[in-house]
């Protein structure tokens, strides 16, 4: 039981983390990554309505027709970024200003819906939240990491909530803060985790069967 | 058929509950949610004047100090290189820039973004309406290196809203210099008819003295 | 006029949806491997994108707001989309099915896509008229089937040469996905 609980929460930090192993979540994790602000911003903001939607799918698992599950999926989910976005709204005005749209984009944001579909339908309250807080944190890693990476090499310093951690004496380079720095940063660190985890890697999700 | 109503009254019945829980979070963060927007207008307000208080009239923002009338805010929105740049002007009563403050631009990162910065925005303070250009253009502004179009937009925006408002204070000053002169007309008007009365009456003064003169005459003719 | 015109630039070239707003990522990466595929995808969701702006935005215009419920913006578009995708894919179907064939497999990834909500929110946001949201659904769409197609004929070479064992597959999409993000940079300033 002990290492089970544990296991389902440790697992969304690295062996099964789902940005770099199941490759979900990309849209926010390369649009908000320009800053470490943004990043833990938006990462506590997913970890909430995946802990949220995970605890009522897990309750309601049973009671949900199957034929239907997808869009009840949807509601719950949705309401729970909506009441994220109000909240944000009325308490972390500038936070929701630097996310912009990708707020309410957290609403079709792969993992949520995927955990929800994958996880929190077939098992019990305990460990759908323990898998959703899991989850939750190892994108929020991931984001930082590559924020980190991305601001260092794109505008020279770290700044971590208004404070500067250091800067980098060489000149940056601005493509990283830029789109295409994303992307390549994205590319770099997924080739650098295949090689560690010595796997191919497999779209789970939007996968087209021929 | 059974099973598709029914389905479809539980989507709908999870629908609502999810409507209703909504409804009440949004209840209780509305009220915090319009204080920040209006506390956000006031700062960004704030930032470009010195005042107390500002009154919305019409497109832009009188600013009061002590409730005395101070200058005004006005929004402007140029087109930059890239995109819309928007940005808050403060004019004291002589139409001189107290602040320039922008809310958005979408430039680019490290050139036409920086007309956000400090060190180019300062350059405003101070100015009238005469010297507002970049140097290239004849002016006073310095652009940024390498983002000539953005500078040049948002200058250009600046410069033409405070002409605007001068352009406004001319038409009002042509109109008080039109309307003092109907007034003038008017009098003389009205001078001309008094004159007339005055004429009328001392006309009038003059027949009861012959009137007058009449009754003495009369008075001394024997009675028949 | 003009400012149509910047909308389609703006959303085919300028700020593409998948190369400068990361929105439809994950059919781009799951999609791009051949082109014909990659062309049904495009259109479908051109398809939808145009149809779910229309109708997010009446919904948004004559429902939402003059009942004050802004708020249920989130949750009322993904609902409106989802059923618009189900009601697409029945329809097609019934009516044609060569091209529900070709289409309409797609039809169900394209409700959780990033690029269909992000419309829908953009149009409201950038507080657009009907013709400029529906201009804006149609012009997104080209530019995500542009960049799609771009990147699978692109990865259908990429089969054939030889890279690193630790690249294969998704990280070298993305690195080539950099690439072309970068070539597209250059149309910034254009409008």
């Amino acid at each position: 039981m002990e290492k089970g609980s544990f296991w389902e929460l440790a697992k969304g930090l690295f062996k099964e983390n789902p940005v770099f192993c199941l490759v979900l979540g990309l849209c926010p994790a390369l649009a908000v990554s320009t800053s470490i602000d943004n990043a833990i911003g938006m990462g506590a903001a997913s970890t909430f309505v995946l802990l949220c939607s995970n605890f009522i799918i897990s309750i309601i698992r049973n009671k949900v027709p199957t034929k239907i599950r997808i869009p009840i999926f949807i509601v719950v989910i949705a309401s729970f970024v909506t009441i994220a976005s109000l909240i944000m709204q009325a308490y972390l005005p500038a936070l929701n200003k630097s996310l912009g749209i990708y707020v309410p984009l957290i609403v079709v944001n792969c993992i949520i819906l995927g955990r929800a579909e994958a996880f929190a339908c077939k098992n019990n309250v305990l460990d759908s939240l323990l898998d959703g807080l899991g989850m939750g944190i190892g994108f929020t890693l991931s984001l930082s990491l590559i924020s980190i990476i991305r601001e260092i090499l794109g505008t020279g310093a770290l700044k971590f909530f208004g404070t500067t951690l250091f800067s980098i004496p060489i000149e940056p380079a601005m493509v990283f803060i830029l789109a295409p720095g994303a992307l390549l940063v994205m590319g770099l660190l997924l080739g650098l985790f295949a090689h560690i985890r010595n796997k191919k890697y497999e779209v789970t999700c939007c996968e087209v069967k021929e | 058929m059974n099973d598709m109503i029914k389905l479809g009254l539980t989507l709908m019945i999870v629908t609502l509950i999810a409507g209703a829980g909504l409804a009440l979070t949004n209840h209780y963060t509305a009220p915090q949610i319009k204080i920040q927007k209006e506390s956000a207008i006031n700062e960004a307000l704030n930032k470009v004047i010195d005042a107390d208080s500002f009154e919305e009239v019409e497109d832009y923002y009188e600013a009061y100090k002590e409730s005395e009338l101070v200058g005004k805010v006005s929004r402007i929105e140029a087109q930059g290189y890239s995109s819309t740049i928007i940005a808050l002007v403060g004019l004291d009563k002589d139409n001189k820039i107290t602040g320039v403050d922008v809310i958005e631009q979408q430039e680019t990162p490290g050139l036409g973004a920086n007309i956000e910065k400090e060190s180019f925005i300062s350059q405003f303070i101070g100015k009238t309406k005469d010297s507002l250009m970049i140097k290239k253009d004849g002016g006073e502004i310095d652009a940024i290196t390498g983002a000539t179009i953005s500078s040049r937009a948002i200058t250009k925006s600046i410069k033409d809203k405070i002409e605007e408002f001068y352009g406004d204070a001319i038409t009002s000053a042509s109109h008080s210099k039109h309307e003092g002169l109907e007034e003038a007309d008017n009098l003389d008007n009205e001078l001309e008819e008094l004159d007339e009365n005055i004429d009328e009456l001392e006309s009038e003064d003059k027949n009861i003295d012959e009137l007058e003169d009449i009754d003495a005459v009369i008075e001394a003719l024997p009675i028949e | 006029m003009n400012s149509l015109f910047a909308i389609i630039i703006g959303a085919i070239f300028v700020n593409n949806f998948i190369l400068t707003r990361f929105l439809g990522l994950c059919p781009f990466i799951g999609v791009s491997k051949k082109t014909k595929p990659a062309l049904g995808m495009g259109l479908a969701v051109v398809f939808v994108m145009t149809l779910a702006s229309m109708v997010t935005w009446l919904a948004y215009t004559f429902i939402l707001i003059p009942l004050g419920l802004e708020y249920l913006q989130i949750i009322v578009f993904i609902l409106v989309i989802a059923t618009l995708v189900q009601f697409v894919e029945l329809f097609l179907r019934k009516t044609n099915p060569i091209l529900y064939k070709a289409l309409g497999i797609y039809l169900p990834l394209i409700t959780t896509n990033c690029a269909v909500m992000g419309v829908a929110l953009l149009n409201v946001q950038e507080n657009y008229s009907f013709i400029e949201a529906s201009v804006f659904g149609i012009s997104a769409g080209v530019g995500f089937t542009l960049a799609l197609m771009l990147m699978s004929g692109i990865r259908e070479r990429l089969e054939l040469s030889d890279v690193p064992k630790a690249f294969d597959g998704i990280p070298i999409a993305f690195i080539v996905a950099a690439i072309m993000s970068m070539a597209f940079l250059a149309f910034s300033g254009m409008i």
